[in-house]
């Protein structure tokens, strides 16, 4: 009786470590690839972020951990660009080959993303510039499609026998982004495929405006984020900081300018009186930034021309409500939605008066 | 000033005011008693409590952050007046310098494990006098009154201790005692200024009105006049100037500061000096020293950045697709496709593509030259594609191609 308890339990021992062995140990930077991370690679990667979902990736302080962390991973995820300008010295301290930039245990996010703004005069005096274009992909949902695909790639790399597993799952995630970006009628009526294409040219709202299907335009089958952000679409709005190219380029939002005069510089008060004057001028009535920025400034803007802050984090887990990459933009969109309706309730009762 | 202006600058302009007032008066006793870092490390034991607060949940900018802070200055104030010895060894200054390392380092190791660390520790250290609210400035008036009214009334201790501590010890006075209520005054001064303009700035306003007023004067009165304009008439300019030249204020403020120091410190030496064409002949040597040091090295600079450039990572060029049909939008696709009469690019460019619609376009214009080879692709793409949209197109097509 007692001995096949015994070796029930050696086995178990045994056993244990060597399941675990099998799972990919992927790092990730920003907490937002470890979620896709984890939804293409399923039960067959463990996963661990970097970056927090309400820390600036920009500047995050090296700790020890990092290296620990990065000396046990087979892949690291990171941006590519500089964005994480400390993520090289992290991995140079980490000693792990596998995954220097290069190596196969390395995927660049941004492969295959059209990078927006990129600069034409390179000088360090234009403040945290970012010499190849703005970094900060994520803001875009179907920037994230293209890099669930580098990280497959990058999976299957190192455990090519599940590549059809992987492949499965980046399927189902591409065509979840799809869904929620533009709505489960007209995904089934035009394929995610052409509407990406679309919409990464700016041209899907008009595209759909013209065309028709079955007697009513194209675009009453619009659904999803993009839909959900029909109120804002073509509305100026004031950002904190350039990290909103991405998601502005998906919503046809504008942006007059930024509280920071040049990205990564603390704003001067020649610049916020300058800010504020345009923003009366202009009704600009909605601030937008991450949350990783002085609330306290903001609100001391928003105070004094009436506009609405929106602070929402950048990455997922980044407040309460941001478990993923889905909640996450749910939550960019809704309280952007919102901090508008708060604008035109504002507007009618003072012209009510 | 325009509206706008004065929105800006008003609060930080009144702030700067306050800070003023008070902080030549308690610079002067932080020369004479040469524990010129006090207020750094008590600004760092300050700062440690916020960041402690900010651990707990409260935001650094409330009224439960204000306590916590001013909590922790107290402490550092115990500590200030317990290490100071009769017979001293050790210099206080080098007690005061540990604790205000140890401080910061537990500041540092404290806001780790909170989000934004970094921000928050920048904040720190330059402050935001350009933030600054109204109320804030309110209150720091009545702290600041009652700080100066406690101070009126003890002066004759404070200023016996601070100028002459031995006779103080001598008079049987319990230096402790008063040392801990100077320093715990210091205290309470020292966490509202802190809050609002930050290290950098506090450390300037005690330190260079004190040390200007005492190189010209040695009567108290005078000492503190001087401070009370040089301050007025040094922060007005310096705020002036980190507007006209877009810069950050509390910095400017520091720099100017720093300069007027320098500029008071050369006058007086040519004043009192014995041959006073000699003593500007020693500025102008240091002049040139200094003209000098900077052309060397801005030699340096434009060296390595021309050396960097050299090495800088080029772009390769992206090679011109002269016909990419998924970077073009359909008006401008339609316009170059009707240019294309060669049957056999079409051709080549519809299987290039997966994108059904622009396959439409292309078997449309296709179609044009060829009606048949046209008819044929729009029908597959009709046939084969999963998307009713797609097919209603390519079946518009067809219809567009038979009239």
């Amino acid at each position: 009786m007692r001995k096949p308890l015994w070796t029930l339990f050696l086995s178990f021992l045994l056993l244990q470590p060597a399941m675990a062995a099998k799972k990919i140990y992927v790092v990730t930077t920003l907490s937002t690839y470890a979620d896709i991370t984890a939804r293409v690679g399923g039960e067959r990667v463990e996963v661990h972020a970097i970056v927090r979902g309400n820390q600036d990736a920009h500047f995050v302080r090296p700790k020890p951990s990092y290296a620990v962390m990065l000396q046990k991973a087979d892949l690291f995820v990171s941006t590519g660009l500089d964005l994480e300008l400390w993520a090289p010295t992290v991995v140079d301290r980490a000693g792990n080959p596998k995954i220097r930039s290069g190596q196969p245990g390395y995927v660049a996010a941004w492969d295959g993303i059209k990078l927006l703004d990129k600069p034409t005069v390179l000088s360090r005096s234009e403040g945290g510039l970012h010499i190849y274009g703005n970094p900060h992909i994520t803001t875009n949902p179907l920037n994230l499609k293209v890099i669930a695909g580098n990280i497959v790639t990058g999976l299957e790399k190192i455990d090519p026998a599940s590549s059809a597993y992987y492949r499965a799952n980046l399927k189902a995630f591409r065509d979840e982004i799809d869904r929620r970006v533009f709505g489960d009628e007209l995904v089934r009526l035009m394929g995610g495929t052409l509407l990406t294409r679309l919409a990464n040219q700016g041209g899907l709202i008009d595209f759909l405006q013209k065309k028709s299907f079955k007697g009513k335009k194209m675009i009453e089958y619009l659904g999803g984020w993009l839909k959900e952000g029909m109120p804002f679409r073509g509305k100026t709005i004031v950002a904190y900081h350039k990290n909103w190219v991405y998601f502005q380029h998906l919503f046809g939002l504008r942006v007059l300018d930024y509280v920071e005069p040049k990205p990564g510089i603390p704003p001067s008060p020649k610049h916020v009186e300058e800010l504020i004057r345009e923003m009366r001028a202009q009704k600009v009535r909605v601030l937008m930034a991450a949350n990783y920025f002085s609330a306290e400034k903001v609100h001391d803007i928003c105070a004094k021309v009436g506009a609405v802050p929106v602070m929402v984090p950048m990455g997922v887990g980044g407040a309460g409500g941001t478990g993923d990459v889905f909640s996450l933009v749910d939550y960019w969109v809704s309280h952007l939605k919102a901090a508008f309706e708060t604008v035109n309730t504002k507007k009618q009762e003072s012209e009510k008066r | 000033m325009t509206h706008d202006l004065w929105d800006i600058l008003g609060p930080a302009f009144f702030e700067l005011l306050i800070l003023v007032g008070i902080h030549s008066y308690l610079g002067l006793h932080v020369i004479k008693r040469k524990v010129i870092f006090v207020d750094l490390a008590l600004a760092q034991f300050a700062a440690l409590g916020t960041t402690v607060g900010f651990l707990f949940g409260i935001m650094p900018t409330g009224t439960g952050a204000y306590w916590f802070s001013l909590g922790f200055a107290i402490l550092g104030a115990a500590v200030f007046s317990l290490s100071r010895f009769k017979n001293e060894k050790i210099p206080q200054e080098a007690v005061i310098g540990l604790t205000y390392a140890l401080a910061a380092a537990v500041a540092i190791l404290v806001i780790d494990k909170a989000p934004h660390g970094a921000e928050h520790i920048k904040e720190l250290l330059t402050g935001s006098i350009l933030w600054v609210k109204w109320s804030t400035i309110g209150k720091a008036a009545l702290v600041y009154s009652a700080v100066g009214i406690f101070h009126y009334f003890l002066r004759h201790k404070f200023l016996l201790i601070s100028e002459n501590p031995q006779k103080a010890y001598a008079q049987g006075l319990s230096v402790r005692l008063w040392d801990f209520l100077f320093y715990m005054s210091f205290a309470v001064v020292i966490t509202h200024s802190v809050g609002t303009a930050g290290v950098l700035l506090v450390f300037v306003f005690l330190v260079v009105p004190a040390i200007t007023s005492i190189m010209i004067t040695d009567v108290l009165w005078k000492q503190l006049l001087i401070g009370w304009g040089m301050g007025v008439v040094v922060s007005v300019a310096g705020l002036y100037i980190s507007y006209v030249y877009d810069l950050p204020s509390g910095p400017a403020v520091v720099a100017f500061y720093g300069l007027v120091l320098l500029l008071v410190a050369l006058v007086l030496y040519v004043i009192r000096s014995a041959g006073r064409g000699r003593a500007l002949m020693n500025i102008l040597y240091g002049l040139v020293t200094l003209l000098l040091i900077v052309v060397l090295f801005r030699a340096l600079g434009r060296h390595y950045q021309a050396r960097d450039a050299h090495h800088e990572h080029k772009e390769p060029a992206v090679a011109e697709e002269a016909w990419n049909p998924e970077e073009m939008d359909d008006g401008t696709l339609r316009e170059k496709l009707s240019a294309v009469s060669d049957v056999s690019l079409l051709d080549k460019l519809y299987h290039r593509t997966e994108d059904a619609h622009i396959r439409i376009l292309i078997a449309g214009r296709l179609g044009e030259l060829d009606p048949h080879l046209g008819r044929d692709k729009l029908e597959e793409i009709r046939r084969e594609s999963p998307y009713p949209f797609i097919r209603e197109e390519a079946l518009e097509a067809m219809n567009r191609l038979r009239k």
